[in-house]
């Protein structure tokens, strides 16, 4: 096969990949940062820069791992996260695609998330959504388990006390 | 119910429009990898750039605010700019940041608006095809708005407009919702524009986003408050109508390379300033 037959077959292996994992990138981007737009931005940086090294990608033992440490790398270098504003703003989530979902529940979550500090709430993303362990999640974060114990703690802590209504969750 | 419960009850069925995400990641991620091939290249570009800035001394006059605004918009040639002493070499051009930024959105407003901080931002880290920022805060009345601008100088490289982008500039695409007013037109140059506002939760947002022709992509947004979420809505309109905001991404003002003679300015008038980051203005009432 050619190079340029390489690359064809590249794009498509990537785009069959973008396509089965772009949902579930999207639904930690928007967890993270609790805008649906922002969110979107974020899964498609994270994708470009996957594409870009889409050949290293492809070889790793878990492109999906890789795919999700380039979305947390991508939300926590995010200095300004202020950037719905740009796209029509339909509220944090449009109705279009969530008819199933808890609005109440989904609205009440974000904001208690968004009042989080960014690696808190990467730490409960990293624990509690992507059920990954507190070795994984410190590996992830680059910080020490132990900083991820207490980051997590802290973390849930102000979680209940935001959440109001929710706070008899069990964690 | 556990957290991992909620997350899934909250989001699980969350799901964007996969189709322009995908067709996005692909064009910025080939730039991308362009672009690291080629960093040593960029690299000398940007010394020249700097170069350039420095000896730029010259300054041009400064726009009066709100003639482009009073104007009817043009659709705008590339590099129409601001003439005067602009003919020089095309090495004295360099790339348009955040603080020249923030000078042509100040430059574009009404005369007289009240305008309280401003940030720029050349563009986000490791970003392939990168958005220059500019935006400023309106403090008149009950509680404060914001405008702001962002200027993507190679959204569409080559003027190629149909790379999975037809969906950033379908109203439909844009999702259903009976609190929002959307106007999509092609206008005869070719170039995409969509003005829309919406109202969620009493906060009003309006927007104008054109593709121009030469794949350069501006849009404009203003909302009735400054922080969306952690502000409680206190204004009943924000500070420009639709009608404002498409002529203020039509300005021939945008440019996505200017004279170093323009950076310079902006270097003197703007500031102070740290990219990314809101800085009162001087120049505030």
């Amino acid at each position: 096969m050619n190079g340029s037959g390489r690359r064809a077959e590249a794009r498509l292996e990537f785009e069959e990949f973008a396509h089965a994992r772009g949902g579930a990138l999207f639904r930690t981007a928007l967890l993270l940062c609790g805008d649906w737009h922002l969110a979107e931005d974020l899964t498609q940086n994270a994708l470009a820069r996957i594409y870009a090294s889409w050949a290293r990608v492809r070889r790793a033992d878990s492109p999906e791992a890789y795919a999700r440490g380039v979305l947390l790398r991508c939300f926590l270098s995010h200095r300004r996260l202020k950037r719905s504003g740009e796209r029509p703003s339909l509220g944090a989530l449009p109705e279009r695609s969530t008819a199933d979902s808890d609005p109440t529940l989904r609205v009440t979550l974000l904001e208690a998330m968004a009042r989080l500090p960014p690696r808190d709430r990467a730490v409960l993303v990293l624990r509690y959504w992507e059920d990954r362990s507190v070795e994984e999640t410190a590996a992830e974060l680059r910080v020490s388990a132990g900083a991820v114990r207490s980051q997590s703690h802290r973390a849930l802590g102000r979680l209940r006390a935001a959440l109001g209504p929710l706070d008899q969750l069990a964690v | 119910m556990d957290l991992k419960q909620v997350f899934d009850e909250a989001v699980g069925d969350a799901s964007p429009e996969l189709r322009p995400l995908v067709a996005g990641a692909l064009r910025d991620g080939a730039a991308l990898r362009r672009r690291t091939v080629g960093t040593a290249g960029a690299v000398a570009a940007v010394a020249v750039a700097v170069a350039a800035v420095a000896i730029g001394g010259a300054l041009m006059a400064a726009p009066e605010r709100g003639a482009v605004l009073a104007a009817t918009p043009t659709g705008g040639t590339p590099g129409a700019g601001s003439g005067a002493g602009v003919a020089s070499a095309a090495a004295e051009q360099v790339a348009l940041g955040g603080q020249a930024a923030v000078q042509t959105l100040l430059g574009l407003l009404p005369a007289g608006m009240p305008v309280g901080q401003y940030v720029g931002r050349d563009g986000l880290p490791g970003q392939a095809q990168p958005e220059v920022r500019a935006e400023v805060s309106y403090r008149s009345g009950p509680g404060t708005a914001s405008i702001g601008v962002t200027v993507t100088p190679q959204f569409a490289p080559d003027g190629k407009l149909d790379l999975g982008i037809d969906g950033l500039y379908d109203c439909a695409h844009r999702g259903p919702s009976s609190a929002v007013t959307c106007h999509s037109t092609v206008r005869p140059d070719g170039s995409r524009l969509l003005v829309w506002q919406s109202l969620v939760r009493g906060q009003v947002n309006r927007g104008a986003d054109v593709l121009r022709a030469d794949g350069v992509r501006i849009t404009a947004a203003t909302e009735s408050l400054m922080d969306s979420g952690h502000e409680k809505v206190l204004r009943a309109e924000p500070p420009l109508t639709t009608e404002q905001l498409e002529a203020l991404v039509l300005s021939p003002a945008w440019q996505a390379r200017i004279t170093a003679a323009q950076a310079a300015r902006a270097a003197a008038e703007i500031t102070p300033y740290t990219d990314g980051r809101a800085t009162i203005s001087p120049k505030a009432p």
